[in-house]
């Protein structure tokens, strides 16, 4: 147990000094989206792993979020931190009004309904040219900058500042995800992905707790998308793109659903891995799909189930 | 006013009725079994009074309050608990954790602030805790406490059902067929607690295909055959019934 703690100690303090030991502003930058797509690979989780509903909506949240956050701090100057909580709220919001009619599906139709929602997000980001400027983007988002009274303004622009940034709002976001987890909250979320005929025979209000994860879910995928657009300085339909769905599903599936390390640990890998093939030219997608082909079928629990595997032997060794 | 009353309670699925107009009420503190061939609609009378199918037709009164149009978590909630036939549990989560989810929505809702001031839910939380240790403890599963409950054996899958049933304090238990596909030593375990509890004033209504355990434990019995109630009163009353003998050997 107490060894549980220096883990957590010895990671905080590596990743906290790592820019310090002369990374070159690539490592830095292959850092900074882990870190992003950690946050949004937690989002799908979310409702993935400890609700069991499968919304492919994550990254439609992710692509409000960063629209939101990208039209408030273009068109009204609006600073950082309102532009990042604006789109985590309003993102929240629209996740409160689809989920009503989403939520009544079936498992499957929610899939399907939650991709339709994708893609309308998609068709709205490219046409409703007035506001989105269509296919050619919203360029020049300023870069985060804090107004605290009292001190001179921070702007973020380095890229160790935005390591240093992502950093702190990796370790917040996972410490109230397992806060959220292990609560009486999460525990409902739990016991719906078990048996949600069950849940409801034990008083469980489905409905209602599958509602709060969806909308907690879709806050955690929208400010992830406004910091993205914010380090970017760049951000266009191609949000909305396939591509990114399919990497924190992979991400997700291969990290092991319902575990919150072995998500992380899918995030780094799958953030690196594309990187280190590039080396390999032409066969770097073939290699790719090989090695997630072996995954799914030699882990298919994922690395979070190896994690937890590992760690009960080591109980039953000590008991 | 008796607890639980049920009224010209109909389902029908197309052209066959599961349920036929079945009148029936419990009294608190007994302990009354439902039984019937295969077939008759013993579960579907379950399933219609705690809301899992709808009903075509008739009302369900419990404790005085009209019940017929709540959903299924509301009508548990007012202290309506039932277990499943097929011994559901949450397999992802440990013993523990299945308790205390089983009786977590009958408190008052502490989740939000839970996140922050923990005091309150604590306290309530350490004493859900308690009565889940008290219960393993008293079903032989103490030891397992922090397995997944997916890791258990069928028999004691169905206690750890039956004691999740009871983490609530529910005003009336409905049991599925609390001792099927359980070997002979778990059924008298199953028994003697079931007893126990009644003793205790906890009211049952128990599916059951065991006679042994129908005649022992039972105060009254209620016979369905074809979604019909064809026979009402105590065991030896019951066994005698010419229309019970005829529905189970059919002569």
């Amino acid at each position: 147990m107490k060894f549980k703690f220096l883990y957590y100690a010895f990671a905080l303090v590596f990743f906290a000094v790592l820019p310090l030991l002369g990374l070159s502003s690539y490592s830095l930058h292959i850092l900074i989206m882990i870190g992003i797509f950690l946050i949004l690979s937690q989002s799908l989780n979310l409702m993935m792993g400890y609700v069991g509903l499968l919304s492919l909506g994550t990254s439609a949240f992710f692509g409000v979020g960063a629209y939101v956050s990208a039209l408030l701090a273009l068109n009204f100057k609006t600073p950082f931190l309102a532009c990042f909580l604006a789109a985590g709220l309003s993102s929240a919001l629209l996740a409160a009004c689809v989920g009503i009619p989403f939520l009544r599906l079936s498992r499957h139709s929610f899939v399907v309904g939650t991709l339709a929602f994708l893609l309308i997000c998609d068709l709205v980001s490219r046409n409703w040219t007035a506001v989105t400027r269509g296919p050619m983007g919203l360029p020049g988002i300023p870069s985060p900058r804090f107004n605290i009274p009292g001190l001179p303004p921070i702007t973020i622009t380095s890229k160790v500042d935005h390591y240093y940034f992502i950093f702190i709002l990796v370790c917040l976001v996972l410490l109230l995800f397992i806060k959220l987890i292990n609560s009486r909250l999460g525990r409902a979320f739990r016991a719906i992905r078990d048996d949600e005929v069950l849940a409801k025979s034990m008083g469980v209000n489905t409905f209602k707790y599958k509602w709060l994860a969806f909308i907690i879910s879709s806050f955690i995928a929208a400010i992830a998308g406004s910091y993205f657009a914010h380090y970017i300085m760049f951000v266009d339909p191609l949000i909305f793109d396939l591509y990114y769905l399919e990497y924190i599903l992979i991400t997700v599936i291969v990290g092991g659903a319902g575990t919150v390390w072995g998500v992380v640990a899918g995030a780094f890998i799958f953030t690196t891995l594309p990187e280190f093939l590039r080396l390999a030219g032409g066969l770097r997608l073939v290699i790719y799909g090989f090695i997630l082909l072996l995954s799914i079928h030699l882990i298919p629990e994922g690395i979070g189930g190896i994690i937890n595997r590992g760690l009960k032997k080591r109980r039953l060794v000590e008991a | 006013m008796s607890l639980l009353e049920v009224y010209d309670l109909i389902k029908k699925y197309y052209g066959l009725v599961a349920v036929d107009r079945v009148t029936l009420s419990i009294e608190e503190r007994e302990l009354v079994g439902l039984i019937g061939p295969n077939g008759s609609g013993k579960t579907t009378l379950f399933d219609c009074i705690t809301k899992f199918t709808e009903p075509n037709s008739g009302r369900v009164v419990f404790r005085g309050r009209e019940i017929t149009g709540e959903n299924s978590h509301t009508i548990a909630l007012a202290g309506l608990v039932r277990t499943f036939q097929q011994a559901r549990i949450f397999p992802r989560m440990t013993l523990v954790e299945n308790l205390l989810l089983a009786a977590q929505q009958h408190r008052l809702p502490y989740e939000w602030s839970n996140l922050w001031d923990r005091s309150e839910p604590r306290k309530t939380e350490a004493e859900l805790l308690n009565k889940a240790h008290r219960l393993l403890e008293w079903v032989d599963l103490l030891l397992l406490k922090e397995e997944q409950a997916g890791n258990l054996s069928y028999g004691q899958r169905k206690l750890l059902a039956m004691i999740m049933a009871l983490m609530p304090n529910p005003q009336l238990l409905l049991l599925d067929e609390p001792t099927a596909a359980v070997n002979p030593l778990m059924i008298e375990k199953i028994k003697s607690v079931i007893a126990q509890l009644n003793r205790e004033g906890q009211t049952f209504f128990i599916i059951e295909h065991n006679m042994d355990v129908i005649m022992d434990l039972c105060s009254r019995v209620i016979v369905l055959d074809h979604g019909e109630k064809i026979a009402e009163g105590t065991p030896p009353e019951v066994q005698k019934n010419p229309r019970v003998i005829e529905a189970y050997f059919g002569v």
